[in-house]
């Protein structure tokens, strides 16, 4: 993973100090609010409902051990011992102080972390695949450019003051595991007989105006990338609207100028900058690059269950087909760890949870993990021969659940409990259908299935693009939940359909079981819920969930 | 580098010879006929077309650009513009809700003046330029 040197430590540190000036300032009464609000929202400090909220930052989700210690000693020290793993692979905390926010963040710096642009209006954290650099589907490993924008990003003179937050995300993989085409920019690297070149995705995302980005560069050259992403941004930062927050995404202003006339100004815009000082250099890139060298991996042959691996019990052959994926390295394999767990809310965390995966990390996968947009955790790099005991390992730890992509596998935002723009609560929604979904041998049979609930329309639970996606909604004072149906994240992003009436938080439950037995009973061999949806009709899905209900 | 300070923010007016906002034809403040030949002071506004003004940056000696709130990001970006596009090398001079905490970034992008909002601290503001090190962008220079 990315090593930090002196310039980036000490630059990092120059952050600090400068935040502790202006909060010691703020505190002084010398710093107007609406001026700090802005700084440290910078710095990824909210005001939520109960006390304020860290987001730190996971660039492109990838952790270190030693960072996930610091992340365990930090919400001992600083909160109450839990975390939360977010959609955008960062982790927050729930309950930290505001005058120890600056010692907080003096703490993340010594480990190389930081919360810059965490939140705000400007750009966000850079996310990738979970599996760069050992997916067996993969064209090119996107984290040495995701890299190099994370750097480029960080507070860019120009782009710390956009009209709404811009949110990008790259792939290298045939299998789009980032979400690009729902992100503000989504890059995909793609080769052909004259090597690597990116698509360029803009004007996809979620919240309040759901829209599935347009491709603007079908084969931009890799050297190009930061010319052009500045052209892109510099139309959006002169013409996105900042009259009204919820049309000051770019999907709006894309909408409002048309594909065509929007890729013609970024082009307008990119010929001055085309070929200039920020054009990459196969230098500078070949430089990230040996960031992202192959682990010293040893010459192993590929082991099965079958076929080599000493298999203990029926538990860890569930797990390894659930949860264990292939590599690209002969005799290694990436291990999904979910963090959605009976009685404990999506992607929350305990210190002892980021220990444990600290342990884990350094034994069986050289010291790192990653952080998924699904809120769970990978160790991308484990010999096949040690996974019955990194099995059993995780088991001690509640952290061996083999449901990877089924229906308790869902991604939820914090919701009403501690998010003061929320709706309505999702944690509690999550606890119920988890219930509901409980039994391992159902859960199973009925296969995959994306659940995403989100408490309110910023729509960070990614309900659009859930099979099955939840939205909180406030009716009168009363929490409510509006159903759609068909969405999907990946390279054949769609978002769902709305399926009538919202329903009240008792009986959510129960709908989405009655829409799962709906798809069980019409499917076919191998059917997806998306496929049986578009086969049957949304009728079908709509009077099942609705029969006898009372509200 | 150039900090100026005003009691409300606002620079002096009657030297200003056009000012453009948005797609409207300048606003012409002085005799046009004069404006051809002379050297002059322009204002351009956040929401001002580059196109629109470029054939009057050839005699421009002074740009006033206006930051009509402090989290507006367009004037950065109009100066990149200034700069990098149309290759203008003299003053520009950044007026409005300008605070000390923006100094520096209004600096990377290519501004060299500025009018401090009323009330910000002038002795401090200054030293909020080159506060870091190191960045990971080129500066846009003036």
């Amino acid at each position: 993973m990315y090593q930090y040197n002196q310039d980036d430590q000490r630059f990092l540190q120059q952050r600090c100090d400068q935040f502790r000036e202006q909060t010691t300032q703020f505190l002084a009464g010398e710093l107007p609010a609406e001026e700090f609000q802005q700084l440290r929202l910078r710095n990824g400090l909210y005001i939520q409902r109960l006390a304020p909220m860290l987001r730190i930052a996971i660039p492109y989700g990838e952790v270190s051990a030693k960072q996930l210690r610091a992340l365990a000693a930090i919400t001992r020290d600083f909160d109450k011992g839990y975390a939360h793993f977010t959609t955008r692979q960062n982790i927050q905390l729930n309950w930290p102080k505001l005058d120890a926010m600056p010692d907080l963040l003096g703490r993340l710096a010594e480990v190389d972390m930081h919360a810059i642009q965490t939140s705000g209006s400007c750009i966000r954290n850079i996310t990738s695949d979970q599996f760069a650099g050992v997916a067996t589907d993969e064209i090119a490993d996107p984290r040495p450019w995701a890299e190099l924008l994370r750097q480029w990003s960080t507070l860019h003179p120009e782009f710390n003051w956009l009209p709404r937050k811009f949110k990008i995300a790259i792939t290298g993989a045939e299998s789009d595991r980032a979400a690009i085409a729902v992100h503000d920019i989504g890059l995909r690297l793609q080769s052909d007989d004259a090597g690597l070149y990116f698509e360029v995705w803009v004007g996809g995302g979620l919240g309040r105006t759901p829209l599935i980005g347009v491709c603007i560069n079908t084969r931009l050259e890799p050297k190009h990338l930061i010319t052009y992403l500045t052209a892109v941004l510099r139309v959006y930062n002169q013409f996105g609207r900042r009259d009204n927050k919820y049309k000051a995404r770019i999907k709006i202003l894309v909408k409002a100028m048309g594909q065509l006339d929007f890729t013609a100004a970024v082009n307008n815009a990119w010929q001055t900058l085309k070929d200039g000082p920020e054009t990459i250099s196969e230098d500078s890139i070949a430089r990230f690059a040996e960031h992202f060298s192959r682990p010293n991996y040893l010459t192993l042959t590929d082991q099965t269950p079958s076929g080599g691996i000493i298999t203990t019990d029926q538990p860890f052959e569930r797990w390894y087909a659930q949860n264990v994926l292939a590599h690209q390295q002969p005799g290694y394999a990436a291990v999904h760890i979910s963090l959605k767990r009976t009685g404990v809310a999506p992607g929350d965390v305990s210190d002892r949870d980021l220990e444990a995966l600290a342990d884990l990390a350094d034994r069986y996968s050289f010291g790192e993990a990653r952080v998924t947009h699904e809120q769970n955790i990978v160790l991308a790099d484990v010999e096949q021969t040690k996974l019955p005991e990194l099995f059993q390992a995780l088991g001690m730890h509640n952290l061996d659940r083999a449901n990877r992509g089924l229906a308790t596998d869902m991604i939820c935002c914090p919701g009403g409990d501690y998010c003061s723009l929320a709706n309505a609560k999702s944690i509690p929604v999550a606890a119920a259908i988890e219930e509901t979904f409980h039994d391992a041998e159902a859960e199973h049979h009925l296969g995959s299935l994306s659940i995403n609930i989100s408490g309110c329309m910023n729509a960070c639970g990614h309900h659009h693009v859930g099979n099955i996606g939840i939205l909180g909604v406030d009716k009168k004072g009363e929490e409510f939940y509006q159903l759609s149906i068909g969405g999907e994240p990946g390279e054949d992003a769609r978002i769902g359909r709305i399926l009538g009436p919202s329903v009240a938080r008792a009986e959510i439950h129960w709908v989405v079981q009655r829409l799962t037995q709906c798809y069980q009973q019409h499917r076919t061999v191998e059917e997806t819920f998306n496929q049986t949806l578009d086969r049957v009709g949304i009728e079908a899905f709509k009077s099942a969930a609705y029969e006898g209900l009372t509200s | 580098m150039k900090l100026i300070t005003t009691v409300n923010g606002y620079p002096e007016h009657q030297e200003i010879d056009f000012i453009w906002s948005g797609y409207e034809e300048p606003l012409h403040l002085n005799d046009p006929e004069q404006r051809s030949n002379t050297a002059s002071t322009l204002q351009i506004e956040a929401d001002a077309l580059p196109d629109a003004f470029q054939h009057h940056l050839a005699n421009a000696r002074l740009i006033l650009l206006h930051l009509p709130a402090f989290t507006d990001g367009r004037p950065y970006s109009l100066a990149a513009i200034l700069r990098q596009h149309h290759r203008y090398e003299g003053e520009i001079r950044v007026f409005g809700d300008v605070r000390a905490e923006q100094l520096d970034h209004l600096h990377r992008c290519g501004i060299n003046s500025f009018v401090l909002k009323a009330g910000e601290d002038a002795e401090s503001a200054l030293d909020k330029i080159g506060y870091f090190s190191k960045w990971y962008q080129p500066n846009i220079s003036a």
